[in-house]
């Protein structure tokens, strides 16, 4: 959500950036523009006004220095300096310097004094020196000697000088204020702007917020979520293309789900196959070795669990090297599978039967003393010794010996009770093969 | 005369050189001609400067003390024009005292300057209460004091002098004391004191004393002075005819002369301000013109 918030004001940026950063560029060169105008212009102002104040000044002193008056030269000087708050001094200088007067402050060395006006303008302040003349009264003057009249002066014999400093602080506060205020105007018209871009920045960044929930659901996992597309605006074509996206994306998933479910299957078959196969001789069908073990401890701890007696029966077919040498392994194994049928059908549901290797084999019987073990035994023999196996047309007989064991309490290992019995099954073979042999119970 | 003898056969021929083409000295060259178109004269313009060839005037009339000063050089440095009188006119008897060189013999001239005797009567019919009169002596009427003093105390009046010999420095101080003193500031020709400059800062002074200032130029009571006593300029033409009328009649030229006609100025605003109840021009030109020929 944050990110969606932080795109949609990245947009509303770009967008107030595209709108303002023209504006701006225009509205600076035009507050430059007017600010050098107007500085010129104040500082126009002041010097005009400056110089119409001593003008004023020199007018008004122009008899007190022709009277040689120094109160009132010393009077208009100080009124001079009261009546201006942007002067910083005011100085009359009649011909003789010695007999000055001046109020403030002025900075020196002052320049050389002429018969023109002049006016300097520094960085701090604003230097005006006005020449004040006697005031030429028009006569038609008859009585004029020559060289007098030779003279035609333009102007009258120069009085003095009036000297006014004034200081630039006032002028520099004004450009200062206009600046902030003009800074001022630049930063309304950018936020109004920003609210301007906004407002149409809105018109994108909604529509894309809902398309970017839509997608950031579809990526959670929600690929049932759609995009409005009556809200869309402007992006529609987003919120179809989005749509039409997540419609392929939940399909894919359905497709890929199924293969994974058949996928799962076929390994959960091929796996109970190969433990199945583990577990089973695939020649005979009975227990492999390892399946018989197990089934064996399992009987092993119901029998002492439950006090039941338990009784195994080793078997091994006689002279059977006798048989794969004379009729190949093909016939050995059909033998050998016969064999394990006919044991089979002596026995119980519950009884275990397992090929220990070879041609021997063992049969567990569960519930079962040792004398019902030993009919059992017996009965097998039989079964063998009476069954015909057809090899190469001819009709194959063969025996087998049993040796059998009971389970006794005390004795908690798989080995030694088999042991005991394949004891017992030696005993059989070294009688004479083709019978029943019972292992000795174990001493008390 | 006996020079001028070959030259009846015709007119005399009469040069007139003016100090200025035109204002007031082209007016005052208009005047003339038209007072004297019944004299038996003929006018020749001195814009060639007299040349050589052309047969020597048996008269030079001046306008102005530069045309004046012109004339006594030509006359100085060349002898022929050194036997041709001079009528000096429009000028004061200041400027003439100053010249370099001395006017050839028979030479004369009609000042600007009013007696001053009109100026004690004026003063009398117009500010009959004022009995200190103010007086700033400069270079140019320094001269005139000795004749000012005797006529002030004829007439039982204070003469409040101010010397001024460098205007620069001593101006203010000696019109600030003679304003102390006096009630009435009497202006006697001298532009050295009176010059366009100074002018209106002594107009200044004098009406914060509350010293009415009577001058010599009609000029000077538009500026701001309350009264003028001042030669017309066509009385001066009529007087300049006058004295043409009897040289040509072979008397040769009068004597010189101050001013005959004169006229009164009064700035009535001022006068106002001041508080003084002054006739009006034409009355005090009157009463001094029935005092005048009461004498």
């Amino acid at each position: 959500m944050t990110m969606m918030k932080q795109q949609a004001f990245g947009i509303r940026l770009r967008l107030w950036l595209a709108a303002a950063l023209p504006a701006v560029m225009v509205v600076l060169m035009l507050l430059f523009g007017f600010l050098e105008r107007h500085s010129r212009e104040l500082t126009l102002a002041l010097s005009d006004r400056a110089q119409i104040a001593s003008v004023q000044l020199g007018g008004a002193a122009e008899f007190a220095l022709f009277a040689g008056d120094g109160q009132t030269l010393a009077r208009l000087v100080e009124a001079a300096m009261a009546g201006d708050p942007q002067l910083r001094g005011v100085a009359v200088y009649p011909r003789d310097p010695d007999r000055r007067h001046i109020a403030g402050k002025l900075s020196y060395p002052l320049p050389d004094f002429t018969d023109d006006n002049l006016l300097r303008i520094t960085s701090e302040n604003l230097l005006v020196i006005h020449p004040v003349y006697l005031t030429l009264l028009p006569t038609d003057d008859l009585y004029q000697v020559p060289e007098a009249a030779g003279r035609s002066q333009k102007k009258g014999q120069l009085m003095g000088h009036v000297v006014m400093e004034f200081n630039l602080d006032t002028l520099k506060h004004q450009k200062r204020d206009l600046l902030l205020w003009a800074m001022a105007v630049t930063a309304l018209a950018l936020v109004l702007a920003a609210v301007v871009a906004s407002f149409i920045a809105s018109s994108v960044t909604a529509p894309l917020n809902g398309v970017s929930v839509v997608v950031g659901r579809i990526a959670a996992g929600d690929l049932g979520a759609r995009v409005g597309l009556e809200d869309a605006g402007v992006m529609e074509p987003l919120a179809l293309g989005v749509n039409l996206m997540a419609e392929r994306v939940a399909l894919n998933q359905e497709e890929l789900r199924e293969q994974v479910q058949r996928a799962t299957r076929e390994l959960r078959r091929q796996k109970d196959a190969a433990e199945m196969a583990a577990r089973v001789d695939p020649l005979t069908g009975v227990f492999s070795r390892r399946a018989f073990n197990e089934a064996a401890e399992t009987e092993m701890q119901r029998a002492l669990r439950y006090g039941q007696p338990l009784s195994l029966i080793m078997v091994d077919i006689d002279h059977f090297k006798q048989v794969n040498d004379t009729y190949g392994h093909t016939t050995g194994d059909s033998v050998l599978a016969s064999f394990a049928a006919t044991l089979a059908q002596e026995v119980r549901e519950v009884d275990v039967i397992g090929r220990l290797g070879g041609e021997e084999f063992a049969v567990l019987l569960p519930n079962t003393d040792v004398t019902e073990a030993l009919r059992v035994a017996e009965r097998m023999r039989l079964a063998v010794a009476s069954g015909n196996l057809q090899a190469d047309g001819e009709l194959l007989r063969y025996t087998a010996s049993f040796g059998v064991a009971a389970f006794d309490p005390r004795e908690l290992s798989l080995n030694r009770f088999i042991d005991r019995a394949d004891a017992a099954l030696y005993e059989a073979k070294r009688s004479g093969r083709n019978r029943v042999e019972l292992a000795p119970a174990l001493p008390a | 005369m006996a020079v001028l003898g070959g030259a009846w056969a015709r007119q005399p021929t009469v040069e007139l050189w003016s100090s200025d083409s035109g204002g007031l000295y082209a007016e005052m060259a208009a005047l003339l001609q038209r007072d004297t178109a019944d004299l038996p004269l003929d006018w020749a313009d001195a814009e060639d400067g007299g040349s050589e060839s052309s047969p020597l005037p048996a008269l030079v009339v001046t306008l102005g003390a530069k045309a004046l000063r012109e004339a006594a050089l030509r006359a100085h440095q060349k002898p022929a024009w050194g036997q041709v009188p001079v009528l000096a006119a429009l000028l004061p008897q200041s400027a003439q005292r100053s010249m370099p060189h001395p006017l050839p013999r028979g030479s004369s001239a009609i000042w600007l300057d009013q007696p001053v005797e009109r100026w004690m009567e004026l003063l009398r019919q117009a500010l009959p209460q004022r009995r200190r009169i103010g007086v700033l002596l400069g270079a140019e009427s320094l001269a005139v004091e000795p004749v000012l003093v005797r006529a002030a105390a004829a007439r039982g009046l204070e003469l409040v002098r101010g010397v001024v010999r460098s205007p620069a420095d001593e101006l203010y101080p000696a019109l600030r004391t003679v304003l102390q003193r006096a009630d009435v500031l009497l202006a006697l020709p001298d532009p050295q004191l009176f010059g366009a400059d100074a002018l209106q800062n002594i107009l200044i002074a004098s009406y914060r004393q509350r010293v009415p200032m009577v001058s010599y130029s009609a000029a000077h009571v538009r500026a701001g002075a309350t009264l003028a006593l001042h030669t017309p300029i066509e009385q001066v033409s009529l007087q300049v005819a006058s004295a043409l009328r009897a040289f040509a009649s072979g008397r040769g030229l009068p004597a010189p002369q101050a001013a005959q006609g004169f006229a009164v100025a009064v700035n009535t605003q001022v006068a106002r301000s001041l508080g003084l109840d002054m006739r009006s021009a034409s009355e005090l030109e009157a009463a001094v013109r029935r005092q005048e020929g009461r004498t």
